[in-house]
């Protein structure tokens, strides 16, 4: 096979690689939320930057919570490398911690844009926007930006993450 | 021992116990809940005040016997600042000197405990400036925030800044 030029050469990510590549899917609004479901999503929110603070300030219990038991946590890099499936509370923490002894940087996950869809009183699904920053020495800097996907259950009025994809927009 | 090494400290708020999660969500009413909505906004509202330089709006965020102050990374201290007027000193002293246009991205906001009038709060900063010299992040960092409720309105009652950079 001949090989590409620089400039045939597809450039990664592809714009929009999330919706193209049937990662994700924007839903239409919803219409008329009553105030239960909209109290729900203030926990919902809450759930998803505990995550966040949880991995960064290293706290394995509280990181350990955002998940129910049976979770899975799954991947894909710029809708070309996925990261395989993580099944299991303990076994994503376990990875996911696993990370800290190598990450000599403080991490920030600035969790934005969440919307919510298809929430019921005990379920839900989330689009959340991440930017990753790393502050070391004198230097801060965007490691990489991502989506995640999720969705959440409630258990006994807590809700917590039964399902989360990561969309990375670049390598990592 | 690399002294470059010591000074980084992943989850330094953590180990210093400035930053200790409660472990799991907090059970609480529907009022309550509701009053999140607010409780967020007065750290917004803090960030859009300083930002766009209205020290009546700044002030406003404040109690009267607010305390403010800011730790570097655990290792050295700014403050602290005790009543809204030093605050205020403080703050708008940044704003002749500095020629860049700051926005302080607060995100992540949660809240840790509340009652019907008071609340523990904390959230994270994305502090970015604009300039002639390009767009660039400053530093990150996260708050750590009591809240007092006065007259129905949030104010602040003590906030603690954790920068993660020295800047």
């Amino acid at each position: 096979m001949p090989e590409l030029s620089v400039a045939q050469k597809p450039t990664l990510p592809t714009p929009a690689w999330g919706a193209t590549g049937d990662f994700l899917q924007i839903n239409q609004a919803v219409k008329d939320l009553n105030l239960d479901l909209a109290l729900d999503r203030l926990l919902i929110q809450d759930r998803i930057y505990r995550y966040a603070w949880a991995f960064d300030e290293r706290q394995i219990d509280a990181l350990n919570n955002c998940f129910t038991e049976d979770a899975v946590w799954e991947g894909n890099t710029q809708g070309i490398t996925p990261v395989p499936p993580f099944k299991g509370r303990t076994t994503i923490t376990d990875w996911l911690s696993g990370f800290w002894a190598n990450q000599s940087d403080q991490r920030r996950h600035v969790m934005v844009n969440i919307v919510i869809d298809n929430q019921s009183a005990e379920k839900a699904d989330a689009l959340v926007l991440l930017i990753l920053t790393a502050s070391e020495q004198s230097k801060l800097e965007i490691v990489l930006t991502s989506f995640y996907k999720l969705h959440l259950e409630k258990e006994s009025g807590v809700w917590r993450i039964a399902h989360l994809f990561e969309g990375f927009d670049v390598d990592f | 021992m690399n002294e470059d090494k010591m000074s980084v400290r992943p989850s330094w708020g953590h180990i210093d116990q400035v930053i200790n999660l409660n472990d799991d969500q907090t059970l609480v009413s529907k009022e309550m809940l509701a009053e999140r909505v607010l409780i967020a906004e007065r750290m917004y509202r803090y960030g859009w005040a300083f930002d766009e330089r209205q020290i009546d709006a700044l002030s406003e965020c404040f109690t009267e016997s607010a305390t403010w102050h800011a730790s570097i990374m655990g290792t050295s201290s700014i403050g602290p600042f005790n009543s809204r007027m030093e605050i205020m000193n403080f703050m708008k002293g940044f704003w002749p000197i500095q020629s860049d246009q700051r926005r302080h991205n607060i995100a992540n906001v949660i809240v840790e405990s509340q009652s019907e009038k008071t609340v523990s709060v904390m959230a994270y900063l994305v502090l970015m400036s604009a300039s002639e010299q390009g767009l660039k992040p400053v530093t990150t960092g996260f708050y750590k925030v009591e809240m007092i409720k006065l007259d129905g309105t949030w104010k602040i009652q003590s906030l603690l800044v954790g920068f993660d950079l020295a800047y």
